[in-house]
């Protein structure tokens, strides 16, 4: 029973009845004074809850590639074009366009989807980029061998998938797998976002790359 | 008048006597304080660089010149391997004087030309010379030599000479110029097939008498080539400057056409904006055409400052950026949506062909704001938007990868420029192209080409570099070069075929047939995927060739203005490095040719086919 130690509430609750349990009562009484922790506990929760400040989710990803690889921001969006091609996924570990810093993580897949919902429980393949940890070092999957994801769940506001399969590629040629796990903040307003439109391709060089969006 | 280094020794060698008392010393010290240059390539390490022809006349002096140059070369060749006869070594001798008066005459039309025959003549002397020495010490040599003098002496022959001399101080004194060389150039022709032999105490005699005469009518002579020279350097002025009025006038009027009715007539119809905008990018090409060579003539006549035409070439490019976003802008206001939809895709093609050949407008935003207001003409604000969103986080990820990777296999295949420049300094045994404090940034011809070809050969070819620029020159073939920067220029084959990174890249813009680029940065990425024009190529040096920098600009055909870009000029003043004035005939550019084995478009890398 103890094998795992338990946590929160629960916690609370089996101490209180193991006590009673020890003391020797029916098992009648045994459920009533059961339920009646665990309203009590929930209720001292309720209590307590607004002094802990809920953290916003942001996201995440844990990778494993030539080392794991762990991120704090994860976000994926799905663009319409509206011009009768296809729609693209967008998945990424950095909150504006431009600006990723540390261990990042883009992949791209062009999808017939409309809607990031539809996609659950299908698999998705892609281009991935990584720049991990070690060094900084980066990694992309090569055209002919793109990055499959899964697509599994969706909670709240979150999508919860996995990298199935896929081989990155170093720019010295090294090869490693990829593969993990996220949790992807579902970006509803990609058209909202604060670096649309990068106006100086000069502050986008060396290690944060060149480029910028030229119309 | 500039000095130049060909005037000492050209003088040197037009008192003939004189030169041939120096013998041996004379050639040692004119060798290494003058400058040669040579179209020499690994393949014809003989060929003699080709006139610019500024001066028209120039080219029919040149052409003889380098006939006689060949023969000359031929005896020289005979005689590193066999003997030569006597009628040889008296033509020999005669052609050796010949190409020495044409240098000469070229050089007055300021072409590089004349010091690149001129060396080479002094060195044939020299070899034919030798010849003849050996050949005197011998018996037969020296029974030949008293017959010779004998008829040099004759009555006949000495009132023959005091005859010709009269008539050219005749000639000289009626300000017959031409007339006076002419025959000048007569009697020394008869004159040398015999004089070739003499000692130069016998010779020096035989000439004197003419040299009074000759310093006049080559003075005189001179500066009425260079004058030449300098009124062609002024109808190139006239012909480039008109050119510039008329493109000015033109755009102007484009714009208005464009702003009153959304039409342009540039020919008989009129045109929808992107499509007279192609046109008149055309006709700005042609004229910075016309620039670039008038620039250069400048350079090799007057060795002027290139900074006012530099600034010349910035203003055209001004004057077209605005005009593009004028038309851009006019279709904004007036275009229906369902022509804005088709200009817009189209503006986006010429704008971006066009903008790989400006080095300020590749990789920039200039026209961001005008093609947004075309798309919300055309209703594509949205889609045009979401692409934006769609591709450019994938372009800069592809083009950070791309850069690693390509610094990766750069460090295989370093940069042409700096190995070109380290490899071709002149140290010790190795006579290159760049002096040790040398502070000119192009490449000078500071040794005999003689010494430097056969080392720019050893030091360069087959060596794994990698060059900036490639550019597709749109010909009826069309060809693909490397840019021309500081110095070097670069040939590939007709077409180069990539392994890989084509299809990805289209796969990862969203575009197929149907379905073009939306943003100028993805259409360019596109574009120049299709044209075959990539930042760098990587590859082994295959051949060399050397050629005069003046020469090669002026002379470049139209389809090689690619070359240079049109913001620029190739002797720009504008350099970090400062100005390059000066050495208008002897600064030299190399053109690698390189067999290709991976090129890096900005968003992949890939190798290149084997076939």
């Amino acid at each position: 029973m103890f094998c795992r130690w338990p946590s929160g509430h629960h916690f609370v609750a089996m101490l209180i009845v193991m006590i009673y349990v020890s003391s020797g009562c029916s098992q009648k009484e045994l459920t009533e004074l059961t339920d009646r922790v665990k309203t009590a506990t929930v209720d001292k929760i309720e209590e307590i809850k607004p002094a802990i400040p809920m953290a916003p989710k942001t996201g995440q990803f844990r990778l494993t590639i030539d080392a794991p690889l762990e991120t704090q921001v994860a976000q994926i969006s799905l663009l319409q074009i509206g011009d009768g091609r296809r729609n693209v996924l967008q998945l990424r570990s950095y909150k504006e366009l431009g600006k990723d810093s540390g261990p990042a993580v883009f992949f791209q897949a062009a999808v017939s989807a409309d809607s990031v919902g539809s996609l659950v429980g299908q698999s998705v393949s892609g281009k991935m980029f990584v720049r991990g940890t070690a060094g900084g070092k980066l990694w992309s999957s090569v055209d002919e061998a793109p990055v499959t994801l899964t697509i599994e769940a969706i909670d709240g506001e979150e999508l919860v998938g996995s990298v199935t399969s896929g081989t990155l590629v170093g720019t010295t040629g090294a090869t490693t797998a990829v593969s993990g796990s996220f949790r992807a903040i579902i970006s509803k307003t990609p058209g909202s976002e604060s670096a649309l439109v990068i106006r100086d391709p000069a502050s986008l060089t060396a290690g944060n790359a060149t480029g910028g969006t030229q119309r | 008048m500039k000095t130049n280094r060909f005037v000492l020794f050209a003088w040197l060698l037009s008192s003939a006597p004189v030169t041939l008392v120096l013998g041996t010393l004379a050639l040692a010290t004119l060798a290494s304080a003058t400058v040669l240059l040579a179209d020499a390539t690994d393949r014809v390490p003989g060929g003699v660089v080709n006139a610019h022809g500024t001066a028209a006349e120039a080219s029919a002096i040149y052409a003889q010149a380098v006939a006689a140059e060949k023969q000359l070369q031929e005896f020289v060749t005979q005689a590193e391997t066999g003997v030569l006869s006597e009628q040889q070594m008296s033509k020999g001798a005669m052609l050796g004087e010949q190409v020495v008066w044409q240098a000469r005459t070229l050089n007055d039309y300021y072409e590089p030309a004349a010091n690149d025959l001129a060396l080479r003549a002094v060195y044939s002397q020299w070899r034919i010379r030798n010849e003849i020495e050996l050949f005197l010490q011998t018996p037969r040599g020296a029974q030949f030599y008293q017959r010779l003098t004998a008829n040099l002496d004759s009555p006949k022959a000495v009132k023959q000479r005091a005859a010709a001399l009269e008539q050219i101080i005749k000639l000289v004194q009626k300000k017959e110029f031409e007339s006076a060389e002419n025959m000048l150039g007569k009697t020394y022709a008869n004159l040398w097939p015999d004089a070739g032999y003499l000692w130069p105490a016998a010779r020096i005699p035989l000439f004197k008498p003419f040299q009074e005469a000759e310093g006049i009518i080559r003075n005189e002579m001179g500066q009425r080539r260079q004058a030449k020279a300098r009124a062609a350097l002024a109808e190139k002025a006239k012909l480039w400057t008109a050119q510039r009025d008329t493109l000015n006038s033109t755009v102007a009027e484009a714009i208005s056409q464009m702003q009153a009715s959304g039409k342009v007539t540039l020919g008989a119809q009129p045109l929808v904006g992107p499509e007279a905008l192609s046109q008149l990018f055309d006709r700005w090409g042609a004229v910075h055409h016309s620039l670039v060579q008038f620039a250069m003539a400048q350079y090799a006549i007057t060795e002027g400052d290139q900074a006012p035409l530099t600034l010349e070439a910035d203003r055209m490019a001004t004057m077209m950026e605005k005009c593009a976003t004028e038309f851009l802008v006019a279709d904004a206001t007036r275009a229906d949506a369902e022509a804005a939809k088709s200009n817009y895709v189209r503006y986006l093609q010429v704008i971006s062909d066009t903008a790989n050949k400006v080095n300020r407008w590749r990789n920039s935003d200039i026209f961001n704001d005008a093609f947004a207001k075309l798309a919300s003409r055309a209703g594509m604000k949205t889609p045009v938007e979401s692409y934006a969103l769609a591709t450019d986080e994938m372009m800069r990820w592809r083009q950070r990868y791309a850069l690693e990777k390509r610094r990766t296999i750069e460090e295989e295949f370093p940069s042409l420029e700096t190995q070109f420049k380290s490899k071709l300094l002149s140290s010790g045994e190795n006579l290159g192209l760049f002096a040790l404090q040398q502070e000119f940034p192009l490449p000078l011809l500071n040794h005999s080409a003689y010494k430097v070809i056969p080392n720019l050969v050893t030091q360069m070819m087959k060596l794994k570099v990698s060059a900036n620029d490639v550019v597709r020159l749109d010909g009826e073939t069309p060809r693909w070069m490397i840019r021309y920067h500081d110095g070097i220029y670069g040939r590939l084959p007709a077409q180069i075929k990539l392994e890989s990174g084509a299809a990805g890249l289209m796969n990862d813009l969203i575009v197929d047939a149907d379905h073009p680029p939306l943003t100028l940065r993805a259409t360019a990425a596109i574009r120049s995927l299709e044209r075959g024009e990539f930042d760098v190529v990587g590859g082994e040096i295959v051949g060399v060739e050397m050629s005069s920098f003046a020469t090669r600009f002026i002379t470049m055909p139209a389809v090689g203005a690619a070359l240079v870009a049109r913001d620029d000029l190739p002797a720009s003043s504008t350099d970090q490095r400062g100005l390059p004035r000066g050495h208008g005939l002897d600064s030299v550019l190399v053109q690698f040719s390189i067999q290709p084995r991976w090129v890096a478009h900005r968003y992949f890398v890939s190798p290149v086919a084997s076939n």
